[in-house]
């Protein structure tokens, strides 16, 4: 899917107000960005490989081990740094989750992702990934002013017999105050946070259950929706 | 007895782990196959024969290790795969398809034994899962991992089993709860209601008011088992329940 087709989509289904739709649009430009740079980086890599392997050759051959153990580390090390982060192959999910991970690098969050593909058909992806933003945000802002080594967010999620499941968890000591139906409340004001009544509006959507919780000092966001056509 | 499959396409490394794992496996009554080719093993499995663990290569022509890994889970309902691989690059997918462990070429003799005991138990704790049942033709033992789910009726327990048939207790004494304790000592099984007890491992479509069940049928859930339920759910759908998954 071309980004192009992608933004199309978006206009579609009339997002175009949501806070959410311009945050995909930053995670697209994030992600053109960092495969630009990867690319450059990789042309560069091969651009000094043969002077490398040359130098590392020559080391070995005077017998300089320590030399050529240096040269292959400053390989491995540009190597590791061209890498390009692929989550999955839906441009929308994978350029949400590229963003949150930029963000992560800034704000200091240790950001895991383990993220099932989500198989096309049933789910749109696009509200799938405005959804998913919408929870990571909510997340990252509950972890951006804990002490650097709580700052953690975890994602996850796995298909399970034809139900895709999720979980979005992250550390949060502060008691979180729940309605009668088990949504946390905003700390903002009266009602639901805008994040929270957009994720909602998804698991209604899709009949998806969704469920909060907070536990063993981590709040923890459930959600389930069938793949069945 | 376990049987133990083992996937590599170059038959040196083939015969150098074929020969680890038969060592490994003699004292431990367990049967070995060894497969140059996913195709071969597939074929296996599909005519039916019964392997309990799969130790998989990755990198190999005619088809990934992650892609019959992704093959083999359409033809066993929990297989274990153990990836043993030159490469670190399929950690993430090995991930995708639930492998057991993951293992990096040379791997150390003590570490493949250490990882293959641990297949070996959770093998053998799930042929050993059984519950008897009285009936009115005698004891049948249902295998836990064949019970669907639980249903109380007048005081008689009925047994749900994947193969469509159910069995039928003979007049329960006792409450439900504790005549069905073993089955809910175990973390496959959980109450969604006040008489009906399920398998986990046959969970689908989750509603606030009813769970579905990949044979299609489906059973109630009352409000006030619907927190357990749902928190029992998902710590099993996203692998918490089991120990030793990547």
């Amino acid at each position: 899917m071309s980004q192009e087709d992608i933004l199309s989509d978006l206009l579609s289904q009339g997002l175009q107000g949501d806070q959410a739709v311009e945050l995909l649009l930053q995670a697209l430009a994030a992600q053109t960005k960092a495969t630009c740079e990867a690319e450059e980086k990789i042309r560069i890599l091969r651009h000094d490989m043969r002077h490398l392997i040359a130098a590392v050759d020559a080391s070995l051959g005077a017998g300089a081990w320590e030399e050529a153990r240096r040269g292959l580390s400053t390989f491995q090390e540009n190597m590791e740094k061209a890498k390009n982060i692929r989550y999955c192959e839906n441009q929308v999910i994978n350029a949400t989750l590229v963003t949150y991970r930029e963000r992560a690098e800034k704000s200091g969050v240790s950001f895991e992702v383990w993220l099932a593909p989500l198989p096309g058909g049933k789910v749109e992806t696009t509200a799938f990934a405005v959804m998913l933003s919408n929870a990571l945000e909510n997340a990252f802002c509950a972890v951006e002013s804990l002490p650097a080594k709580e700052r953690t967010v975890s994602l996850k999620s796995r298909i399970f017999n034809g139900q895709y499941v999720l979980e979005l968890a992250n550390p949060c000591t502060t008691p979180v105050a729940f309605d009668k139906g088990g949504l946390p409340l905003s700390t903002q004001g009266e009602g639901h946070g805008l994040g929270t009544r957009s994720i909602l509006a998804f698991a209604q959507e899709n009949d998806a259950v969704v469920t909060f919780h907070q536990a063993d000092s981590r709040f923890v966001m459930h959600m389930v929706f069938s793949l069945d056509v | 007895m376990v049987t133990v499959a083992v996937c590599d396409d170059n038959p040196r490394d083939l015969e150098a782990i074929g020969t680890l794992v038969g060592e490994w496996a003699r004292s431990r009554s367990v049967e070995i196959r060894l497969f140059s080719s996913a195709y071969d093993l597939l074929a296996a499995a599909a005519k039916g024969e019964g392997f309990d663990l799969f130790l998989l290569d990755i990198l190999m022509p005619e088809m990934t290790g992650i892609s019959l890994g992704e093959r083999l889970r359409e033809l066993y309902a929990e297989p274990l795969l153990i990836y043993l691989t030159s490469s670190e690059d399929y950690y993430p997918d090995a991930f995708r398809v639930y492998a057991f462990q993951y293992l990096c070429k040379p791997v150390q003799r003590q570490l493949l034994f250490d990882v293959l005991d641990k297949g070996l138990g959770r093998c053998r704790r799930r042929s050993q899962d059984v519950f008897p049942v009285k009936t009115a033709q005698g004891i049948v033992q249902v295998a836990f991992s064949t019970l669907v789910y639980a249903e109380l009726r007048d005081h008689v327990c009925y047994f749900h089993l994947a193969d469509g048939s159910v069995i039928q207790s003979r007049y329960l004494r006792t409450g439900f709860d504790e005549f069905l304790a073993p089955l809910l000592q175990s973390c496959l099984f959980v109450k969604p209601h006040t008489s009906f007890v399920v398998n986990l491992n046959y969970a689908g479509k989750l509603t606030s008011a009813s769970l579905g069940l990949t044979t299609g049928e489906s059973v109630p859930v009352a409000r006030a088992f619907g927190e357990n339920l749902r928190s029992r759910y998902f710590a099993h759908a996203l692998g918490k329940a089991g120990e030793g998954e990547l």
